[in-house]
């Protein structure tokens, strides 16, 4: 109960700091008020209390960064932990009509598109981010939140406009434009623009298999071979090229290739496409499931990484060393309170 | 939070030789060591190394947090997540089981 009324209280202090200023005020007085807002959040721990506390500051800061952040806990807690999809749909409407900021619109209208798919609910992306595309460009990360969402709807007409955009901004200049405060080494900033264009070439490639247009497909592929091998420590891919790639493989009658492609993300990354097209590849290669489970054991061995051995301190600073873990099997969990 | 999740399916486990190792990567040490007190964590924590010894992001080349991997009784990575999501540690723990068995 007490908790209860704690939320209460900072419900109804939202909207008095609101009436302390004007537009500039009202943006520094957001974060403050995120921030207590946070603190109430600590005290609470059911989703019906916590989700009214972040509606509360989405109403009353509805052109803050931080509304973006409030809206999407929202959206989680209405729509997924109290089971009301609609609610958190109708929710994040309002909150959209709410904000006048166009870079705020765009945010708020892609997590709202996303929640409505969610819902089963049809919402016009274009609109979105044509409207701010008559402010301003969009920048690279906004190009690739368009291609995610309207790769989950199936508007691969539009995925294909996008992920052409993106392609322009796969140069060291763009990138280094982007992030003018950091000071990146040019293997960073490299390792980085290789990997805008993986994203690019990948989805454009996906929506030309998706639109029919297989060896235009093949060609967009073709030419970011060199891409293919960029994977992170365990060897799954940095970006969604090779499964991409695997399914046009898969498509044109040449399994063995689209498997060698698709393994890495099916077996390590956990991928559940990639898995699917894996086990289709297998069967007409082989003709029948037979002796798939077998396939995925020796495959996983053979292109899994052996990892290395370090040392590092517990906390009563004793040495532990990986190699005491040998005939073990375990997870490691890289993590920290945030 | 997966830490918590991973105490569960380690304590279901333990027995068959399954092990957790959570590494901290940003040595917060006291608020780490808060977490894993007030979680009950009897799993194997760790912290990060420094300079030379940086490990989580020099020689595993981590990117966001968390991140998982599963490892297999031969050395070799078998599995690996980034983010966490409710419903994750039931693959997990299928993973892990797969492991143990095989």
């Amino acid at each position: 109960m007490r908790r209860y009324e704690v939320a209460i209280v900072f419900v109804l202090l939202v909207p008095g700091l609101l009436g302390c200023g004007g537009q500039r005020d009202q943006q520094m007085s957001a974060s403050t008020a995120y921030e207590q807002a946070q603190q109430v959040l600590d005290t609470l721990d059911n989703p019906q209390e916590e989700v009214q506390v972040f509606e509360e500051f989405v109403r009353a800061y509805p052109d803050s960064e931080e509304a973006v952040d409030a809206l999407g806990a929202a959206i989680y807690l209405r729509g997924y932990k109290l089971d009301d999809l609609n609610g958190a749909v109708s929710f994040a409407e309002a909150a959209r009509s709410m904000a006048s900021d166009p870079n705020t619109r765009f945010e708020i209208g892609i997590k709202l598109h996303e929640v409505a798919l969610e819902a089963g609910k049809v919402i016009d992306l274009r609109m979105i981010a044509d409207e701010l595309a008559a402010e301003r460009p969009l920048n690279f990360v906004e190009h690739l939140s368009v291609v995610d969402e309207a790769e989950k709807s199936g508007e691969w007409e539009l995925v294909l406009e996008h992920a052409t955009s993106m392609g322009r901004f796969a140069t060291a200049e763009t990138f280094r434009n982007d992030y003018p405060d950091d000071d990146f080494s040019d293997e960073r900033v490299d390792f980085s623009v290789q990997r805008r264009r993986g994203w690019a070439s990948a989805y454009e490639g996906a929506a030309l298999i998706h639109l029919d247009r297989l060896d235009e497909a093949s060609v967009v592929f073709e030419e970011a071979a060199d891409l293919s091998a960029l994977s992170n420590y365990v060897g799954v891919p940095e970006t969604p090229l090779n499964r991409y790639w695997g399914q046009a493989e898969l498509l044109q009658g040449r399994p063995a290739r689209a498997a060698e492609l698709l393994a890495p993300d099916a077996l390590i990354g956990g991928n559940e496409s990639a898995f699917d097209d894996l086990k289709a590849a297998y069967e007409l290669i082989n003709g029948s499931e037979e002796g798939f489970e077998s396939y995925l054991l020796t495959t996983r061995q053979r292109i899994a990484t052996v990892i290395e051995d370090v040392t590092l301190g517990n906390y009563s600073g004793d040495p532990v060393s990986l190699a005491s873990m040998a005939g073990k099997v375990y997870v490691m969990a890289f993590w920290n309170p945030g | 939070m997966e830490l918590p999740r991973l105490q569960t399916i380690w304590e279901k486990h333990r027995e068959q030789g399954f092990e957790v190792i959570a590494v901290e990567s940003n040595r917060e040490t006291v608020r780490a060591a808060q977490f894993i007190e007030e979680a009950k964590l009897g799993f194997t924590c760790l912290e990060n190394g420094e300079g030379d010894s940086e490990s989580v992001e020099g020689v595993f080349q981590v990117m966001g947090y968390p991140t998982s991997f599963i490892v297999d009784r031969d050395g070799r990575i078998t599995y690996y997540h980034l983010g966490f999501n409710e419903g994750d540690e039931e693959v997990i723990e299928e993973e892990v089981l797969s492991l143990l068995e095989g």
